[in-house]
């Protein structure tokens, strides 16, 4: 019989199928985990289909990887427990037999991903599920096909033992412990042991997919698909050893092959990690050793007062920028060298003046010293592979990057220093739709974007990109994310905003330009950019805030939008160390000063604006930030909501001073400023 | 289907368990018989390609079993000692998956379940699950899996040990049947189960063959070296060390024995018409004088 072979195969497979689902254990468990992922994870906003179906991989991996040892064990064992062994052993029959059965049992295993798909069909929309449903499959099948691998050889090299069950519940537990074992982070390879997820934090967005996460997702499918192979060959020299009395050079050859496969990945991802660690060492060392003296913030007495840039992706993974600058020497001497900064990782290829570079600072030397009040246009063209990476754990993220999958070019890059008039034109990359910090030129295709003074520029592209205005809040997210951030927008940010022109009414606050890209990022935010604040935040974040909590309400919104409002906060020295995650203000006091500022903001919202109440709210709260709120409203029940505003407007126009203050000076001096007119 | 074995030698670590057999089995009922740990149930898992032989050859049908498992097994129908099934599948589902296995097309093997259930009288339990079976049911659906194929070989490994008297003889007629077609062999340490039904017969004794022939031959060993006669109960255990008791049986104050002997025991003791157990335990006590002249020498 020519299909004997498959007949075979069907049969022990329909067998083995039918065996392990229609066992009474085998629902129960999936009772079980029907209950664990509604009842745990049901009630959480695990973001749009796709997201949810990457967070839902770790949980899979974590948990059915014990499952599949089990059953694995289980399945391996029927032809022993039943002393089927002995008869199966004279039967005519090769391989395909025991690969049947192997293959039915991980397909019973593979199963288990069903309850976290109906979970992650929840959050919606039906593309997105679609969008997400290969990795997950790729990322769930490949690990889970390895554990019912391991199981099958573990058994049938051990026997059923009486400890086995122990022996797997050990090994289970060991394969959850060893990833956060101390000194992993030292090992670059350490993340392919991590089942949990791609060696790390798996950073997946609706907007870039897994895309920051580079080669590495594929380096670990491909290491596992090298492990598969490894335990499904040695089973079968196994088999062949025992059934044939001989082993067959394929066998030994596709072990090899898998083999090769195992450590060619192996070497990938640990050469992607190790690259990502040495070169983030070396940035640090650059940093940590650099000449103190000289201080690029503190030394740059010439600004840049204009700032015209061109992206050119027509080849989105070389980008090539044109500068157009105009430097400003603001200081009383005269400057033979200017310092810029720009990110190594863009190569100058021209400039109209000779530039020196050390890392990421260039020095100009203009042809005669630019004198005090004077101006400069220079032109600087460079270009370069951006993608910039962050440890995390044991995984290099990226979190600026430009590819055909997206583009991340924020200030942590430095691809657009100090404040000036900025002008941002995209050309190329057809395909995606580009959003910006800066507001957009009419009538330029969104393409074009600019805005006087503002510190820095923010540019995302991806094919997922939508903005939609609503009311003052503009927002700009993955297609799919926009319902989330436009319930959070309507329940958070447009009330907050309210509040915050109602307590700030000589600052234009035109509106907010909220960026959603559900990322790792914290809550950022810049400086009012032509009346626009802009709030770069996650979906995480906004999916936890409780509207009734003031305390995480004045923390994630409020302060996001008071911030930009402060100039000196948000211009203080900024740490944009490589892979810095944009702007951090470095000044303690400050920071409390405006979260104390936002929390009576938001308590005053949600006490209805009773003064009393705002009290009582912080009564049950500590630290500096309560103790400001509490001087405000102390301003705001002796003079009423005009005394507020008249301190909040001297915090503003005297926020060098201030944001220095003693602690105990603050309620002095907000008491004081209340009745400046 | 002839089977060949030369020279046969299984080793399990230091331990031999088979020591230069040589043994040719023609077509028909063909017993095999020892002690436990003869090495019974080592030479029928060599022939039934379960464990890999040590030295010399065994083919079957011309087949290697070491070189050719497959062909072999394609020929081949085997009853283990002990073995099971799938508790959660009825009989004919078991035999349909057996069937796929032994690549019998879909409707040969419809028409052999059905007729070898019939054959082992199960039809009417062909639909029960298999966990609900007794013990001689099971036994039945056994023999019923090893003839799936119509092999040209079937290894009978103990195939009665735990089975009531009517079972027995119930399962020993079924195997008498089914030899007419094809090579059976039937291991055993029940002697009576061999010389109802087979046609030739070997005994081992500690892995060594101390016999082949015909169950004639078998009880040809015996010949004037069987004797009975009655001894006090103060002699019993002088006559029990000095000579192989095959039976014994209380009558009155003394007992009346039955031994084997190569010289008259007592005056008093009368010659006996040997059976094939008194060949039998001839060959073997033979075998056991020798061993022990070996090893004192």
């Amino acid at each position: 019989m020519r299909n004997a072979p498959f007949a075979r195969f069907g049969a022990a497979f329909r067998l083995e199928l039918r065996l392990i689902c229609l066992h009474w254990s085998y629902p129960l468990l999936h009772l079980l985990w029907a209950v664990i992922i509604f009842g745990n994870l049901g009630g959480l906003d695990l973001g749009t289909a796709q997201t949810s179906e990457q967070f839902l991989i770790a949980v899979v991996r974590t948990m059915i990887s014990g499952v599949a040892l089990f059953v694995a064990s289980s399945s391996y064992a029927r032809t022993v427990r039943n002393r089927f062994d002995s008869l199966e052993g004279t039967f005519p029959i090769q391989f395909e037999v025991t690969f049947g059965r192997w293959l039915a049992c991980t397909l019973a295993i593979i199963a288990f991903g069903i309850e976290p798909l109906i979970l992650a069909a929840r959050s919606g929309p039906f593309e997105s599920l679609l969008s997400g449903l290969v990795p997950f499959l790729i990322e769930t099948v490949i690990p889970l096909s390895v554990m019912t691998a391991f199981g099958w050889l573990l058994v049938s090299v051990i026997g059923v033992r009486r400890w086995l069950l122990p022996l797997l519940a050990a090994l289970w537990i060991a394969l959850l412990v060893l990833p956060t074992l101390p000194g992993r982070h030292s090992v670059p390879f350490a993340g392919l042991f991590n089942f949990t997820g791609n060696g790390g934090p798996v950073l997946y967005t609706e907007l870039f997919g897994g895309m920051p996460q580079g080669d590495l997702p594929r380096w670990f499918n491909l290491f596992y698909l090298g492990v598969l192979g490894i335990l499904l060959g040695i089973l079968l020299m196994r088999y062949q050893g025992r059934h044939d009395h001989q082993v067959g050079r394929r066998s030994i050859a596709f072990t090899l092959s898998a083999l090769v496969i195992l450590l060619a990945a192996g070497a990938g991802y640990s050469g992607t990690v190790a690259a990502a660690q040495v070169r983030q060492d070396a940035d640090r060392t650059f940093y940590d050793n650099r000449d103190p003296s000289v201080n690029f913030t503190a030394e740059m007495s010439v600004i840049i007062s204009g700032y015209d840039l061109t992206v050119d992706l027509s080849d989105v993974t070389q980008p090539h920028f044109v500068a157009r600058l105009t430097l400003r020497n603001r200081g009383t001497t005269p400057l033979a060298k200017l310092h810029l900064r720009l990110d190594h990782d863009l190569t100058i290829t021209q400039s109209s003046f000779p530039v020196e570079r050390d890392h990421d600072f260039l020095t100009i030397t203009p042809a005669d010293p630019l004198a005090p009040g004077a101006t400069l246009p220079i032109q600087l063209s460079y270009s370069g592979a951006v993608w910039r990476t962050e440890m995390f754990g044991q995984v290099p993220l990226a979190l600026y990057f430009a590819n055909a999958e997206g583009v991340s070019l924020s200030l942590g890059l430095s691809w657009s220093p100090t404040p000036a008039s900025f002008k941002v034109s995209v050309l190329g990359a057809p395909t995606m739709h580009f959003a910006s910090s800066l507001p957009v030129i009419p009538n330029s295709n969104e393409r074009t974007f600019a805005a006087q003074s503002v510190t820095g520029a923010l540019l995302i592209g991806s094919p997922n990109l939508a903005t939609v205005e609503s009311g003052a809040i503009r927002l700009i997210a993955a297609k799919d994310d926009l319902p989330a951030f436009q319930k959070a927008a309507d329940r958070l940010y447009a009330p907050t905003l309210e509040q915050v022109r109602r307590f700030f009414p000589d600052t234009p606050i035109k509106g907010v330009m909220l960026f959603g890209t559900d990322s790792l990022a914290l809550p950022e935010s810049r400086n009012l950019t032509d009346g626009w604040i802009t709030v770069v935040t996650g979906r995480s974040w906004i999916a936890r805030i409780k509207t009734d909590d003031a305390a995480e309400r004045a923390l994630i919104v409020t302060n996001s939008l008071i911030t930009p409002l402060f100039p000196a906060a948000t211009n203080l020295p900024v740490t944009t160390a490589p892979g810095g995650n944009g702007m951090i203000i470095n000044d303690l006091e400050g920071t409390q000063l405006l979260n104390g500022i936002a929390l009576f903001i938001t308590l005053n919202d949600v006490q209805h604006a009773d003064a009393g109440a705002i009290q009582r709210a912080l009564d049950s709260l500590k630290g500096v930030d309560t103790m400001v709120a509490q001087s405000l409203n102390r301003i705001y029940t002796n003079d009423g909501e005009a005394g507020v505003i008249r301190a909040l407007r001297q915090i503003r126009l005297r926020q060098a001073e201030v944001f220095k203050l003693p602690v105990d000076q603050l309620d002095a001096w907000l008491a004081a400023t209340s009745h400046v007119q | 289907m002839d089977i060949q074995i030369s020279h046969l030698a299984k080793d399990y670590g230091k331990f031999r368990a088979l020591d230069d057999v040589t043994l040719s089995i023609g077509s028909g009922m063909f017993g095999l018989l020892g002690p436990n740990g003869a090495g019974k149930s080592t030479l029928m898992r060599i022939l039934a390609t379960l464990l890999p032989l040590t030295s010399g050859t065994v083919t079957l049908g011309g087949c290697d079993v070491m070189r050719q498992p497959a062909e072999v097994r394609q020929r081949l129908g085997y009853l283990p000692q002990e073995f099971g099934f799938f508790r959660g599948l009825n009989a004919y589902e078991m035999l349909d998956y057996i069937g796929t296995m032994k690549n019998i097309p879909r409707a040969e093997r419809k028409r052999q379940v059905e007729a070898l259930l019939e054959d082992v009288n199960l039809t009417r339990d062909a639909h029960r699950r298999i966990g609900g079976f007794s013990g001689g049911m099971k036994q039945r659906l056994g023999i019923a899996q090893a003839l799936l194929g119509n092999p040209d070989l079937l290894i009978v490994d103990e195939p009665t040990a735990g089975l009531d008297p009517e079972e027995r003889i119930r399962f020993r007629n079924l195997l008498t049947r089914i030899a007419g077609q094809r090579t059976v062999l039937l291991s055993t340490h029940i002697v009576a189960d061999i010389e109802a039904s087979c046609v030739g017969v070997a005994v081992l004794d500690r892995g060594r063959l101390i016999f082949n022939g015909t169950p004639d031959a078998l009880i040809a060993q015996a010949c004037d070296k069987v004797w009975q006669f009655e001894c006090s109960a103060a002699e019993w255990e002088r006559i029990e060390q000095q000579y192989r008791v095959i039976s014994s049986r209380a009558a009155g104050r003394a007992y009346e024995v039955r031994v084997i002997a190569d010289e008259r025991p007592t005056p008093q003791s009368v010659s006996a018409d040997p059976t094939f157990e008194d060949g039998y335990m001839a060959v073997f006590g033979a075998s056991h004088h020798a061993n022990q002249a070996v090893a004192h020498a």
